[in-house]
């Protein structure tokens, strides 16, 4: 599973990151040795312009990186994804002194930058959003509380959303006295990506510090990085996916059962020939929606989302698959398998859990029909308003 | 569709935003001053689309300081960021 990515030679992966990624998984904690290799690798950098000291790679080359390093660690792809949007975001939409000031140093990994979007009463619903942004003397307070910020547990600076007297804003907050950062129980999934809990009381950033215009964060910004991000997960599944198929091809060629190998079996073959044509689509539909990133092209964020949901079905599909032919062994605790599996179950949820993106799929191909049918006007869902708002 | 952006008028602007916004609401018919975003007509994916549709279309760059919600929540302040930034008023 070469991609074109590791014959770019400036982009190698650390050589031990199978190793690394076996310790982190047992420890629950990729280690800030781990966040450094992978920055001297230009890692956390990979998308940003080489003006900025960043690989300078189109969205289509990077979708490379992240399917390799997730099929190693699940848990550090998740830290390129959430370090990933935090640049797009200071590159799209950040102020000029924002830009110049920040992405130098977040592509070169001095800095690191995760994601803080959902709160305990707004996770798929980003209407519900409570963390308040207020004025006073020049500055903006933020007070609030965060949960689940990948890589929370080491970020320098937080892109938090929460609204102020413009509506939906996002805004850079540095990670300092004003914060109170406390470790989130480990997930299953996912479980070395040091999530955190991080609450806010009045702390005070620049107006600078927003990106995008106040009133644009949510949904603008949000939803441009999510599109983002979605792409990134999107490629992680399909490295799951790939991983997973790897370790079950493998076994079904070394393991005797009644004198030949386990592939042998028409019905193993057959958990073999759906996992990897599923993983092959999803491929094609990762690559194929990078592309219309890098075009941005207005059709993108729906692509992203539909190469999202379709890549973490054919996760979920591959790891249970790879789960029956590997048999106990793949079932112990410490089996790369076991990793592989709950990063599957754990991409149904995150970037958008799979019912929000079938919702926002399907309504996508019906108001396509709408548009051409002339006597559907006015036909609205009753849920609709509802359920237009939703995106995370 | 830079032949656009060099002959462009007024009207034409206002036509190619009005297709292709209803078009993405998925409705055949709808006034220039419907609120497209406050009033929840567009998912927050189609508002995001539509940043791009104004770069891609009329080969503009949407900056930072364009990013006012008069400019994108209905089709009146799309044809007002356009027109203006083509220079048509
Ligand atoms: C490992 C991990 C890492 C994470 N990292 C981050 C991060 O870095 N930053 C961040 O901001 N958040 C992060 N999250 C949070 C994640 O984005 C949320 O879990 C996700 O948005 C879902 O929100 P929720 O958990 O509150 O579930 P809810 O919103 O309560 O939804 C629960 C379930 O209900 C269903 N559902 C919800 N809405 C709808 C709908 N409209 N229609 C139909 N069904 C629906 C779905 O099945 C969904 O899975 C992380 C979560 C995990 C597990």
């Amino acid at each position: 599973m070469t991609g074109a990515f590791r014959d770019r030679s400036h982009h190698r992966l650390p050589d031990d990151l199978p190793a690394a990624a076996d310790t982190w998984e047992r420890a629950g904690a990729v280690d800030r040795a781990g966040v450094r290799a992978v920055a001297a690798h230009g890692l956390l950098g990979l998308t940003v312009p080489a003006g900025y000291g960043g690989g300078g790679l189109s969205l289509r080359e990077s979708v490379e990186a992240h399917r390799e390093v997730a099929g190693h660690s699940p848990s550090l792809q998740s830290l390129l994804v959430v370090h990933g949007m935090v640049c797009h975001a200071v590159r799209r939409w950040g102020r000029p002194e924002l830009r110049e000031d920040l992405l130098p140093r977040l592509a070169r990994g001095e800095l690191l930058g995760a994601f803080a979007l959902t709160e305990q009463e707004a996770g798929s619903d980003l209407r519900a959003l409570r963390t308040r942004l207020r004025e006073q003397d020049g500055q903006l307070l933020v007070t609030g509380r965060k949960r689940w910020v990948s890589f929370g547990q080491l970020a320098h600076v937080l892109l938090v959303f929460g609204v102020g007297a413009g509506g939906g804003t996002s805004v850079l907050v540095p990670v300092g006295a004003g914060a109170r950062v406390r470790p989130e129980q480990v997930t299953t999934g996912l479980r070395a990506s040091r999530l955190a809990d991080v609450t806010f009381h009045e702390t005070p950033v620049p107006p600078s510090a927003v990106v995008g215009r106040p009133g644009f964060g949510v949904p603008h910004v949000a939803t441009d990085c999510l599109t983002v991000g979605r792409l990134f997960v999107a490629a992680a599944a399909v490295g799951v996916a790939e991983a997973a198929i790897g370790l079950a091809a493998a076994h079904a060629a070394a393991r005797m059962v009644g004198g030949e190998p386990l592939g042998c079996r028409q019905l193993v073959r057959a958990l073999l020939a759906e996992a990897s044509v599923a993983a092959e689509a999803a491929w094609h539909s990762v690559c194929s929606a990078a592309d219309t990133l890098d075009r941005a092209d207005p059709a993108a964020a729906l692509a992203a989302s539909r190469a999202k949901f379709g890549a973490a079905q054919a996760a979920s599909l591959a790891t249970a698959h790879a789960s029956r032919v590997l048999g106990a062994g793949g079932l112990t605790e410490e089996h790369r398998l076991t990793r592989l599996d709950q990063a599957a179950r754990t991409y149904q949820v995150i970037e958008g859990p799979t019912e929000v993106l079938k919702d926002l799929i399907g309504a996508a191909v019906v108001n396509q029909a709408r548009g051409a049918v002339p006597h559907a006007d006015g036909v609205v869902c009753a849920q609709e308003g509802d359920d237009r708002a939703r995106t995370a | 569709m830079t032949d656009i952006q060099q002959t462009a008028t007024y009207d034409q602007v206002r036509t190619r935003i009005r297709e292709y916004v209803l078009a993405l609401v998925g409705l055949p018919d709808m006034a220039d001053d419907q609120p497209l975003i406050t009033d929840h007509v567009l998912d927050s994916i189609a508002a995001v689309q539509m940043v791009a549709f104004v770069e891609g279309a009329f080969g503009l760059q949407v900056e930072d300081e364009d990013l006012e919600l008069r400019h994108f929540d209905t089709i009146d302040g799309l044809v007002g960021l356009v027109t203006g930034k083509l220079g048509l008023r």
